[in-house]
């Protein structure tokens, strides 16, 4: 791929890129508080968080996750269980099937999040999500929400 | 014949008149002249009655002169709410200026009124051409075909009485009133006379074959002369001058006559003859709709006479159309053996024995019936026809070709032979009773040639890109899909002006004149026979960026594509308000995103005048007859979407969507307030992300995979807002539409190489959810360009 030498020239000076990442930490951080409290002031399950503020917010919270140098490898296990649950959903279309198996997701992030700090933000916007899943159509937008987190971690060049 | 030169005698004089007020306003020194004609001309009572009573009539003012022609598409207007309406004024001019001989340029409109000066020139040309008329013998003087050419020449862009009325098309209605009033003084009535030869469609479409193309085009080629002779046929039977067609082509005429019991009585035998000669050539896939109606002369004036014109189209053509062939039921229900069908039009009346080869260089080419051949024939060698001459006689020495009308005789009219000889070249010696028609030509001399006793001119987009493998034909399939950009395949694109019906019959309001009415008709079909051809041509000097001023003026950003011309092009019916054209898949694209602004310029951007258009992409072995199907099913999903819409790669948009072009109407309101905190994106629609990227020149892997992921997540997105078809404004559809896949879309923009993403603009609009109803769009257009 050919670098581009000119785009060099106007990088600004050392200094100043350093501050841009302090003021995104700060907004960054509330960005997780937001999360959480928007999901948690939702008026009837997670299906009732809108599409647009969930994109919003994953739109923050990926790159967020790629500064604490988050890599998926670290949430793996969680990953894999969210994708296995739903396939389960589409085969059986019953979200009873999977109910008990959702809370079980929990203790997966969360012993992730014991092991590896920058697993932590993610632990707590998806407890908080997993809190507010009761039926097919909550479930379905917990997956919206971590495939769009996930989408923008690796935008930002997260692995 | 008395009768005839009645008629001729009355339209002449009201032309000479329309003449001599040309020749006053340049001070010529045929005015004079001209005078003592008109005065001198006829003592015939008749004549000069029908002529006074005409000019009363259409308000013709013989001391007036001419000044500047507001353009008439400004009168147009759908809106039927009265603020609306009023918001909707524009107001702009036509440039005085004169037809060219070949090619004319397509004439925008100005946005302020011509000065003195911009009239000195036209002038000065004026004064020129007229002096040239005067001979001893006033030959040229009393040649009415010269001079109604001459006055549609320089006659088109200035005004006489209304300001929305050309020169040309006062002069031609009222020429055509006085004749019919010659014919018959007494009457307060008038009739007008509408066909509409139908099931063109059906006959050229059903072709599937190669070479299909080639003789496809002559069979519109075929039908255009076929129009020609029904109005050839009706002008001798009623003994009528030219100036009384007010319009004809595309299987349409308007013809304006006397009510007259007689007229009636020929309409319906010049009908049954023709309808007897198409069930016996065309096994009745072809029909004559042929009637009159009359109307009280005054009414030609009034905003009744739109009326009339739209009884007549809608109603009582609607009437013949729906019982085909009834006055030809003997023939219609004789049976006929049938055998193996024509392979190329599927007719089955032909013995097996007689079906020939299509293609006699192809050893495995279809069989067809014998028009069929000829069709294919003649379709190859339809590159260059000069004039055509309408004959009696069956020889003619340089002919390239001949088509042949054997009309059969039935219970009232005689057989009858015409023939229709092909010229490569305009200079022909022709018979005195014989016609010649001049395809696109404004060339005064060539009207002047003394062999030529009646000649017309014949408009016909016909524009077809010549074969470099084999000179002086046409391209063909295959040849043309090699030139095509990425992908090799060929396009078709067929596309109309949306509410035609209404604006004829109501987009005039209170204006519905006989004059207005003829310049709407000759304007619309200037643009899609004439016009269309310079702009395939000649597109450097016709598209409207060249002149920098119009666009700015028009205050649109004129989308000018590739830079490149685009003439591998193969028109295969343009004409009346429509057309079909082929070609490569890239510039037939492109063409179409030309006609379309073209056409807005043209016609002063007025929102109530639109196209809508389909285009469908093929390989060269797909049936035509298919694709002709697909495109017709396309341009149906384009007026689907509220008209003014293009359907390409199965995405239906408006065009301005297609084009980038900032347009807040083309953005739902409830879609607006829903996506109004979103800053407006510096690229918005789909075009100005295929330009982009194909200036980046990624290289085919990045290509390949971002077109890859691009797609993907158009059919994620589609399948997601399948569950909302029945409430696509709730929110969440418009949440699923408009956001959920944009996280997608972050993630495959930062697989793009880093000089991509340096495109600051690409990256963010790209994102923005006002793009995200594009991603197919954006990524088949990539794709076919880098296959
Ligand atoms: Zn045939």
């Amino acid at each position: 791929m050919p670098e581009p030498t000119k785009s060099k020239v106007t990088i600004p000076p050392l200094n100043s890129r350093q501050s841009i990442p302090q003021t995104n930490v700060n907004k960054t951080q509330n960005i997780v508080e937001e999360i959480v409290k928007t999901i948690n002031g939702l008026p009837d399950g997670l299906k009732t968080y809108p599409i647009r503020d969930l994109v919003k917010h994953a739109e923050e919270f990926g790159p967020y996750l790629k500064q604490q140098r988050l890599e998926t490898n670290q949430v793996r296990k969680f990953l894999d269980a969210v994708n296995r649950l739903k396939a389960n959903l589409v085969e059986t279309g019953e979200f009873a099937k999977i109910k008990t198996e959702v809370v079980l997701l929990k203790p997966k992030l969360a012993y992730a999040a014991a092991r590896q700090k920058a697993a932590k933000p993610l632990g707590e916007v998806m407890s908080a999500a997993i809190d507010e899943v009761h039926s097919k159509e909550d479930f379905e937008r917990l997956v919206q929400l971590l495939e769009s987190i996930i989408a923008y971690h690796k935008a930002e060049g997260g692995k | 014949m008395k009768q005839l030169r009645v008629a001729e005698k009355a339209a002449l004089q009201v032309i000479q008149e329309a003449i001599r007020v040309l020749a006053v306003w340049t001070n010529s020194k045929l005015k004079e002249k001209l005078s003592r004609l008109i005065a001198a001309g006829d003592n015939d009572d008749v004549i000069k009655k029908a002529v006074a009573q005409a000019q009363k009539l259409l308000s013709w003012n013989s001391k007036g002169e001419p000044k500047a022609l507001r353009l008439l598409f400004d009168s147009i207007n759908l809106e039927k709410d009265k603020e609306k309406k009023s918001q909707n004024q524009h107001q702009h001019y036509c440039q005085p200026d004169v037809i060219a001989e070949r090619n004319p340029k397509i004439p925008y409109p100005l946005e302020k009124e011509p000065s003195l000066e911009d009239f000195i020139k036209l002038k000065y040309e004026i004064k020129q051409e007229l002096d040239k008329l005067d001979d001893d013998r006033d030959r040229d003087l009393n040649n009415l075909s010269l001079l109604t050419l001459i006055l549609e020449k320089y006659g088109s862009f200035i005004s006489f009485g209304d300001s929305d009325v050309a020169l040309i098309d006062i002069a031609r209605s009222t020429a055509g009133v006085a004749a019919a009033l010659a014919n018959n003084p007494e009457s307060n009535n008038l009739t007008l006379i509408a066909g509409d030869l139908s099931g063109i469609q059906k006959f050229i479409y059903t072709i599937s074959s190669d070479g299909a193309l080639k003789s496809l085009r002559a069979r519109s080629f075929y039908l255009e002369l076929v129009t020609e002779e029904v109005v050839q046929q009706l002008l001798e039977a009623l003994e009528l001058p030219r100036t009384n067609v007010i319009y004809a082509g595309g299987g349409n005429l308007y013809i304006l006559a006397p009510a007259i019991e007689s007229v009636k009585i020929n309409v319906a035998e010049v009908r049954q003859q023709f309808n007897e000669w198409l069930l016996g050539e065309f096994q009745g896939k072809n029909f004559l709709a042929l009637d009159c109606l009359d109307f009280p002369i005054t009414d030609i004036t009034t905003e009744k006479f739109a009326d009339y014109w739209s009884e007549l189209t809608s109603k009582k053509l609607a009437v013949h159309k729906s019982r085909k062939f009834a006055e030809n039921i003997s023939k219609f229900l004789q049976e006929s053996d049938s055998y193996e069908p024509c392979k190329v039009c599927h007719r089955d009346d032909v013995e097996s024995a007689e079906l020939k080869q299509l293609n006699k260089n192809e050893p495995d080419s279809v069989l067809a019936c014998e028009t069929c051949c000829r069709m294919f024939e003649l379709g190859g060698q339809l590159l260059k026809v000069e004039v055509i001459v309408r004959s009696q006689s069956e020889n003619f020495e340089d002919k390239f070709d001949t088509l042949t009308f054997e009309l059969p005789a039935t219970d009232k009219r005689d057989a009858k032979n015409v023939y229709y000889h092909l010229f490569h070249r305009w200079k022909q010696i022709v018979p005195d009773n014989d016609t010649a028609l001049l395809v696109n030509d404004w060339n005064i001399e060539h009207y002047k040639f003394s062999q030529f006793k009646k000649s017309f001119p014949l408009l016909l987009g016909n524009y077809a890109q010549e074969s470099s493998e084999e000179k002086g034909l046409i391209i063909r399939a295959n040849e043309m899909a090699k030139k095509a950009k990425g992908v090799n395949r060929l396009g078709y694109l067929r596309m109309d002006v949306d509410n035609l019906g209404r604006i004829f019959a109501e987009g005039l309001g209170e204006n519905k004149t006989l004059p207005r009415i003829a310049g709407l008709s000759r304007q619309m079909s200037y643009f899609f026979k004439v016009y269309l051809n310079s702009l395939a041509e000649f597109r450097q000097e016709n598209f409207l960026n060249k002149n920098k001023l119009i666009a700015d003026i028009l205050h649109k950003k004129a989308e000018f594509l590739t830079p490149k011309k685009r003439d591998n092009l193969l028109f295969i019916y343009a004409g009346g308000d429509d057309l079909f054209v082929s070609g490569t898949w890239n510039e037939v694209v492109e063409f179409a995103f030309d006609i379309y602004q073209c056409f807005r310029a043209y016609t002063g951007n007025n929102p109530d005048i639109t196209l809508s258009g389909g285009i469908s992409i093929n390989d060269i072995k797909f049936p035509l007859y298919k694709a002709a199907e697909e495109s017709g099913e396309a341009e149906e999903k384009a007026k689907g979407n509220g008209k003014d819409s293009l359907s390409l790669f199965s995405q239906v948009f408006k065009w301005n969507e297609w084009l980038g072009i900032e347009d807040n109407k083309i953005i739902d309101s409830e879609i607006q307030k829903y996506l109004h905190s979103e800053t407006r994106p510096k690229l918005l629609g789909i075009l100005p992300f295929v330009e982009r990227l194909e200036q980046q020149d990624i290289g085919v892997n990045y290509s390949r995979n971002f077109v890859r992921n691009l797609l993907i997540t158009a059919e994620i997105q589609e399948k997601a807002l399948e569950k909302f078809e029945d409430n696509k404004k709730s929110e969440e559809a418009l949440g699923t539409r408009y956001y959920l896949h944009l996280p997608k879309i972050a993630y495959t923009l930062a697989r793009l190489p880093k000089n991509v993403l340096d495109d600051t603009e690409f990256r963010t609009s790209l994102k923005s959810p006002y793009n995200a109803p594009y991603f197919r769009a954006i990524a088949t257009w990539i794709e076919l360009l880098n296959r």
